[in-house]
Formats: C-alpha cells, structure tokens, sequence
C-alpha cells in the first residue's frame, strides 16, 4: 500500500470538505494517533460536547451552514441571515450568529447587526475573538450614530462599513475522541509558513481556545492546529485544519492505547455482503457489513466475505502500522439456485428433471426447491383438476427464481365419460345383436341349404330386427363415441403455464459455504 | 395378432347390419307355407292335390272347412286360399278323415277335384238327396250320387264332426276311381272313374267294420280296396271290383295293433302293380301288390296273418339329425307315395306328427323313404325351420307334382298351415328350381 498516496488523497479530501490532518515529522506520534475517518460524508459517529450528536442533525447543521454561506457568497446577505438565524434556532451554535450579524453587517442592517454580534458573544462566553467582536460592535454602533448624524445635519457619513477581513463568516468545528472526555487544545496559524512545535511554546501559533472532547468550536477561516493531550492510557495526539468559509467541520479522533493501527477499508459486491475479520467460523458479529473502514491493529488478519447466494470471498492479509488498505471485493455467485413455487391452485405437486420434490398448499409457504444446479430444468406441476404443465425453467445462480404455477381447471368431463359409457354400452349392444343376428342368419343360410327354411320363419324377423338395431347401435355408439372423443379432447381454456417472477436474492440462509449442488 | 383378431371380429358383427341378406336367404324359401285366416282352425288334418289345366290346385281341410290353394305350374303358388268352403260335420256335409285329390274326367267334367264329404242337399225336404261332394278347379262344387242304404241311413241317423267318412283313391291313372266308406253306415261304395253310379261293396262278416283309411290299387280291369278295420284294430279288409261293376270281399290280412290305421299305394317294387303300404303304430309295411291275389284264395275264411303275404319292405323311426320321434307313438300319422326323384320306383312318405324336432316335442316331420335293394331306407326327414312344440307337422301328407317333379305336401293343424317342401335330398338338380339354392 503506497500510504503517501493515500495519505495524498485523503488529504485532499481533507483540504476540500473539512480539515486538513497534518503529517508533521514527527510521524510516529501522528500516526499513534490514526484519524480514522471523519468526514462530513461518513459522520455516523458524531455527536456534541453535551450528548451524542445524531448524523441528521450534523446533516441538518451543515445544510444550514452551506446554504447560508452559499447566499453570502452571492451577496444575498439578508437572505443569508435569515438561513443562519433559522440554523442558530434548531442548533444553538455561536457561529450561526456570528455569521448572521455578518450577513446583516452587509446588508448595512447595522442595528440587526450588532444585536446580533452581542447574541453571539452571549452564546459563545468563552469566545476567542470576544475582544474583536466587541470592538466590531462599537464600530458599528458608531457607524449607527453617525448614519443618523448625517441623515440629519445632511453631510455625508466619513464612517466605512466593515473591512475585508471582517466580511468571512465563521465556521463550525467539532472535534470528537473515541473515547470521549480528552482535552482539546485549538491553535490558530499565525504565519503560513509556521510548523507546529513540540513542547511548550510554539511559535507561530496562537491557542485560541482548549475544550473538552467532544468539542464544538466555531473559528474563524484559516489555518489551526489541533492538539489532543495525553488521556489516561491513550496516547496524544494532534492535526492540522484548515477552515474554510461558513463550513461544517468534523473531526473524529480514536485514540491508540499505545498499539499501532492500521486502517482497512472493505468494499464489497454484493453492498450487503458481511465481512469477518478473524472470525473465519463467523461466530461473532460480523466486522462489517457493505462498505466500510476501520482502524484495525496491525499483523495477519483472515478475511473472509460472504452474502448469501454467492461464494465467500477469504485472503490473509498482512497489515502494518499506519498502513490502509483499501480492498474491493467482488463475490462470485454459486453454481445453484432455487426455485420457489407457489401457485393460483389449492395444492399443486411439483416434480423437477423427474423427481417429486414436494407438495405445496394454499396459505402455506412456497415451496422452495433448493440445491439446484443452476441451468436448464425440466419442471412439472400437476394439480387436482387442474391441466398439468410441463416446462423448462432456468435456475439461476446463487438466486431465487420465483414460480407462479398458473394451473387453469381441468374442462369437466362427466359429459364426455357418461356419452362414452352410453358409447360403449351401445357398441357393446351393437356386437351382441349383431352377432345374434349372424348366429340367425348362419341357422337360416343352413336351414335353407337343407331345405326346410320355411316362410316366415320368426327368425328371419328377429334377424332383421338385430341388424337393424345393431345399426342403431352402432351409429348411435359411433356418434357418442366421436362426440365423447370431441367432449374429450375440446378445451376451450388456456393450458395451465408457469410464470417467472423476478429474481430474488438469497436471505439469511448462509449458502456461501454451501456445496454439492444438483 | 389379437389386434387382427379384434379387427376381423368387429367387421364381422358390423357385417350383422346388413339386414336385406336376410331377404336374400328368406326369398323363395324351399318351404313355402300356405296362409290361413285367422278364423279357421286345424288347418291341415288333411291335404290332397289335384291336376288341373293349370297345373295342380292344394286342398286343405281344417276344422269345419275346406280351403283351396292353386300350386300353378311351377314354384310359385298362391299362399293365400282361393276358395273356402264350410263343412261343418252335420248333415249338409259331413267332412272325410282323408280328402282326395281326383284328376280332371269326363265324370268330373274335365275338372280336377277335390272330394271331400259327403252331404245332404235341400235337407227336410222331399227333394232332399245325399251325395258325395266335390270341389273343381273351377271353384265349381260337383258331386256324386251315393248308395241308396247309405242315403237311408244317412237321413236317418244323427251325424256329428265326428262322424268317420274315409276315402281314397289310386296313386295314379288316367281315370281315377273313387272309394267312399262310412263305418258307421256300414257302407262302402266305389266310383270308377267313368259312371257316376255307385257300386257298393259287400257287407264285411260278423259286423265287422272297416273304413278308418282306405286304399286303391288298379290291377288289370279291376280294383284293389283295402279298408282298414275299425272294429279290431290290427285288420285290414280288401275288396275286389271287377270290371263288370261287381265287388266282392276279397279277405283280410291281420298284423301288428294298429295294423291299417294307415294306407297308401305305390308302387316300390317297380312290378308295374302299386303295392299297399299299411301303418300301425310303429311302422309301415308295404305289401306286395301282385300278392293280394294269394289274400283272395283265403277269402270266406280267417284272415291272413301278416306274415303270409310278401312283405317288401318295412319302414321304422330312424333317428335322425334335430329329428326324434321313436320315442313316439303312433310313429305314422299318415302316409303317402310318391316319386320324388322323378325315376324308378315310389317313395314312401310318412307323416310323424309326434317326433321332436330340435328339442320341440311333436313339432312334427315327415320322412322320407326309398326302397332300394329289396329294402326301405329312410333317405330323408323333412321338417320345417320354424318347427314349434305341438305343430304336429305330418299329420297329413299328400303329394303334390309341380313343376315336373313330385313334391311333399304335409299339414300341420298344430299351426293352422300347410307346408310344400320343394326340395328334397332326391330331387334330381335338373328339377332344383331358386327355392333349391
């Protein structure tokens, strides 16, 4: 890991969103002392002097902050004002009335201005600048009488407004230690060129202000120096910052008990993977759960991601002090899915590749096919009067691939059993009076070839009724047996089908480690 | 293989539903049976046939009626009776136990005829007159006169339907002769074919009587009478009518019970002389009809065991296939002779009204008998195909020539009908004509 790079980008974020760590020689203690992470962006460990701070309410501080800076800047003073007393009123930091009476100081609402400047040291009793302010007020109470002065005698007023230097507004900086309770010393940078120094003076340098962690400060732009002493086991620690105009500052320090730390930063794919560090049986809370960073003691560490549905993801990784690694980690999916059914039918039976593999009931949970080789199956469902469907679904990888089983009614078929059974009993009928009346012709046929067929013997009658109704009966068999067969095979509804819904991921089941898929 | 077997055995029974081949099979059945209305009852106790110009007409009796049927020429009569006359046993007519067919004659005025009773005309009156009567061919009744005696008994005795009127004629001849007996009359009379005068016939000895069937056989210039006994029951009386118009009693022959309940004449020993075919209750004998003669030596004295004469031949009940009926008695419900083979000598034909046929009891038959080297065999049993229990087929038979062959006609008063039987196991296929195939 190249930490002068890193340390490089870091600083620049630094330098562009908050505060700017330096990294004085004297590297060993600073690195003792890792920042950890601060930013505006990742504040999910802030909080105030006086009670843990949510991250909305930073959130909240520093929209009011920006956005009033933001129409300073645009020399929309009055509106800025009203921004940052609407700021001061949900979070009663001085530097929102610092800023205000500045913004009406420009808005030459010098009244406002002032009684602003006096709520402001009101607030902030222990403020550096009190002797600034305080003259600032007078300067423009003196600016106050002498626009009324001239306003009556008619002469122009000699008094200027405020001066460059007094049109920056301020910021707010909040210092936090893990642990908390540490005493914070703010150094203010007097000359650009001015290094920090060890020891008692330092020159070029000038303590405004020594606050008790968490610390809420609000500065003036420019440059300072943060030293945190020595609390009870925890080493010192310190950093550079730079101010900038109507900002939010946030600075998180965790203090080192004497053990160098190095930073680890996991980025993983899937977001919601779980990541364990040291804890290759994942027996203990996970170290982290999508992206996140940490200060970590240096040596050999196991890594071992994992998210359901995909392969976990293991390294060794050997940290050193003061190292950072940052490490994106992109899971592979598992060679097997699941198929979950459910269906519109009050059971449905489902067979996979030939294989029964459960039943499923209306009101209970979808039957879920697991262990699936991911691919093409061949699937069954078959449903009490219902049409069965036979269809290939793909399994996919390391996901859940919902399947409504759509089963539509099976067509009733007691008309086409009963024209059927009437079918084949007059069939039957058919074969029975057409063999008696075979049996009656044979005996006439060989009555007359003996020669004692008579006229009107009974059986030429009775023969000719059996055809006759052998006829009947078998057209009336052939004509119910084709209108059976029709009844049999007409279907007026649409075949039962399976519908895919969209995929979905594997939950809790702790599939990465998994194996022997189908 | 069972698929085959399916398939064939399906085609077979829908072939069942062709029900015109059983038109095919039923027209002109070999059988043809006559209709009756539904009114007359015991059609066919009696049957004769007759000549006529337009080939031969069928008589049939029936409880108290006549019924007449044309045969035509060929094979196709008409089934339907073209006359019906009643007869209804008292003293206008007195219905004969065996009508007889007589060929057209001067005496009949060239008309075939039926005799079949006898009957008092204008009966009350001063008029009245008895005679024997007759149906002709042309619908026309003619009749004979009858014997003084007969007339006086006749008017003076109560008659009924059981009344026994017997007669017979010969199996052949330009001119038939007619005997006429009345046992109960004591009176047996003989008309010669040619004078419609009667000539009686001698008082038989001792009271006996005789007239339950009779028989003629021509021999020469004379005749040949048997008559069967009525007072004993196993004794057949033979006349003699010469040529001169005298009879006299030529003596008598003794046999089995029942010896004379039936008698035909044919001629089986091919001699040129019809010989006498006589039922008793188990068989039928034909006797030699050149030795009657010897029968004649005896006469004035006791009769002639059966034994004495020649016999030629016996016919018995033979089993045959559907047919039973040895079982039964009497075997012969009646007999008849004729040629059915067109050559050589007769055929006798004997009616079994109580064989069974296919399990039907007394549904009756008619066999058929040949003599061939010096013997009778039976050649053939003729019944119908729609036989039924107590149709009692052969209580009549008669034979009927149509279409230049001689054919079986059988009554049978079990079904109020009569039956022809065109065809038969001897017809030559010369003479098979469509009802044959």
């Amino acid at each position: 890991m190249d930490w002068g790079h890193r340390f490089g980008c870091m600083r620049h974020v630094l330098l562009t969103h908050c505060c700017h760590w330096q990294r004085p020689g004297r590297v060993r203690r600073a690195l003792a002392l890792l920042l950890s992470v601060l930013l505006c962006a990742t504040a999910s460990h802030t909080g105030s002097a006086a009670k843990p701070r949510e991250v909305t309410s930073v959130d909240a501080i520093r929209h009011f902050m920006e956005k009033g800076q933001s129409l300073f800047v645009a020399a929309r003073y009055a509106n800025a004002a009203e921004v940052f007393e609407a700021g001061f009123e949900l979070h009663h930091y001085s530097a929102f009335k610092f800023n205000a009476a500045v913004a009406l100081e420009k808005a030459e609402r010098f009244d406002e201005a002032v009684q602003r400047f006096k709520e402001y040291l009101d607030v902030d009793a222990s403020a550096p600048d009190r002797s600034e302010v305080q003259k600032r007020i007078e300067r423009l109470e003196q600016l106050i009488a002498a626009r009324k002065a001239s306003e009556k005698s008619g002469r122009p007023n000699s008094l200027s407004a405020a001066s460059p230097q007094q049109d920056a507004t301020k910021s707010l900086v909040i210092v936090e230690t893990e642990p908390q309770g540490a005493t914070v010393h703010f150094f203010q940078q007097l000359a650009d060129d001015a290094e920090f120094a060890t020891g008692v003076d330092h020159p070029g340098f000038k303590l405004l202000q020594t606050a008790e962690s968490a610390a809420e400060v609000s500065l003036d732009v420019g440059k300072y120096h943060i030293v945190v002493d020595r609390f009870g086991n925890f080493n010192p620690s310190e950093a550079d910052l730079e101010v900038l105009p109507g900002h939010v500052h946030q600075l998180k320090l965790n203090l080192s008990q004497g053990a160098f730390m190095a930073y680890l930063r996991i980025e993983p794919n899937p977001k919601y993977a779980l990541t364990y560090v040291d804890d290759p049986k994942r027996e203990k809370s996970a170290w982290a759960k999508g992206t996140h960073g940490e200060l970590i003691p240096t040596g050999l560490h196991q890594l071992l991601v994992v998210a359901p549905g995909f392969q976990p993801y293991t390294r060794e990784l050997k940290l050193t002090e003061g190292q950072k690694e940052d490490i994106s980690v992109r899971l592979e999916r598992v060679e097997y899915g699941v198929l979950r059914f459910d269906s519109n039918a009050p059971k449905i039976h489902v067979t996979v590749d030939g294989h029964p593999v459960g039943d499923w009931s209306n009101g209970s949970r979808p039957l879920d096919v697991e262990d699936l080789r991911a691919g093409s199956h061949q699937v069954s469902v078959t449903a009490p009067g219902r049409k069965p469907v036979h269809d290939t679904v793909i399994v996919p990888k390391g996901q859940v691939q919902p399947v409504h089983a759509h089963m539509v009614v099976t067509p009733p078929r007691g008309a086409a059993w009963t024209q059927s059974i009437i079918s084949g009993v007059l069939l039957g009928t058919g074969v029975y009076l057409g063999l008696e009346s075979n049996r009656l012709y044979s005996e006439l046929h060989n009555d007359r070839s003996a020669g004692i067929l008579v006229r009107g013997d009974s059986r030429e009658s009775r023969g000719k009724w059996f055809s006759v109704g052998a006829d009947v009966a078998f057209l009336g068999g052939a004509g119910l047996g084709g209108l059976a067969a029709y009844n049999f095979v007409r279907d007026p509804l649409p075949p039962s089908k399976l519908q895919l819904g969209k995929l979905r991921e594997f939950q809790s089941k702790p599939a990465a480690d998994r194996g022997n898929a189908p | 293989m069972r698929r085959a077997g399916l398939i064939v055995f399906s085609m077979w029974s829908v072939l069942g539903c062709t029900w015109t081949r059983f038109d095919d099979v039923t027209d002109n059945p070999p059988v043809e049976r006559f209709d009756v209305a539904n009114d007359i009852s015991g059609a066919g106790q009696s049957v004769a046939t007759f000549a006529t110009a337009a080939g031969s007409d069928l008589a049939v009796s029936a409880v108290g009626k006549l019924l007449l049927f044309e045969l035509g020429t060929g094979v196709a009569p008409s089934r339907n009776a073209v006359k019906t006359l009643a007869c209804d046993g008292d003293a206008s007519c007195l219905l004969t136990r065996q009508i007889v067919g007589l060929t057209p004659s001067a005496l009949l005025g060239n008309q075939g005829c039926v005799a079949y009773g006898i009957g008092t005309s204008d009966v009350g009156t001063a008029t009245a007159a008895s005679s024997v009567q007759l149906l002709c061919e042309d619908l026309e009744q003619r009749s004979l006169p009858v014997p003084d005696t007969f007339t006086t008994w006749f008017t003076g005795n109560a008659t009924s339907a059981n009344t026994v009127v017997s007669m017979a004629t010969t199996r052949r001849g330009d001119v038939q002769p007619l005997v006429v007996s009345v046992p109960n009359a004591q009176a047996t009379w003989f008309y010669d074919g040619v004078d419609p005068t009667p000539i009686e016939l001698p008082a038989l000895p001792d009271n006996n009587l005789a007239g339950r069937a009779l028989a003629v056989i021509g021999e020469g210039g004379g005749y040949w009478v048997a008559a069967g006994s009525v007072t004993t029951d196993n004794t057949v009386w033979l006349y003699h009518v010469n040529g001169d118009r005298t009879a006299t009693l030529a003596g008598c022959i003794e046999g089995s019970p029942q010896f004379g309940r039936g008698l035909a004449t044919g001629n089986f020993d091919d001699d040129g002389i019809d010989d006498l075919a006589v039922a008793d209750d188990q068989r039928v004998v034909l006797i030699r009809g050149s030795n009657l003669a010897s029968v004649a030596e005896n006469a004035g004295g006791p009769c002639t065991a059966l034994d004495a004469v020649q016999v030629i031949g016996s016919a018995t009940c033979t089993q045959l296939p559907d047919l039973d009926g040895c079982s039964a008695s009497p075997y012969a419900g009646a007999i008849a002779t004729g040629n059915l083979d067109a050559i050589g000598p007769d055929e006798l034909i004997v009616g079994a009204p109580n064989t069974s046929v296919r399990g039907e009891e007394a549904a009756g038959a008619v066999f058929v008998y040949a003599w061939n080297n010096d013997a009778l065999h039976v050649v053939q049993g003729l019944y119908v195909s729609s036989a039924a229990s107590d149709n009692l087929l052969g209580t009549s038979v008669a034979i009927a020539h149509a279409a230049d062959i001689d054919t079986v006609v059988a009554g049978v008063p079990g079904d109020d009908t009569v039956m022809v039987f065109y065809c038969n196991s001897l017809m030559p296929a010369q003479s098979r004509s469509a009802r044959c195939h």
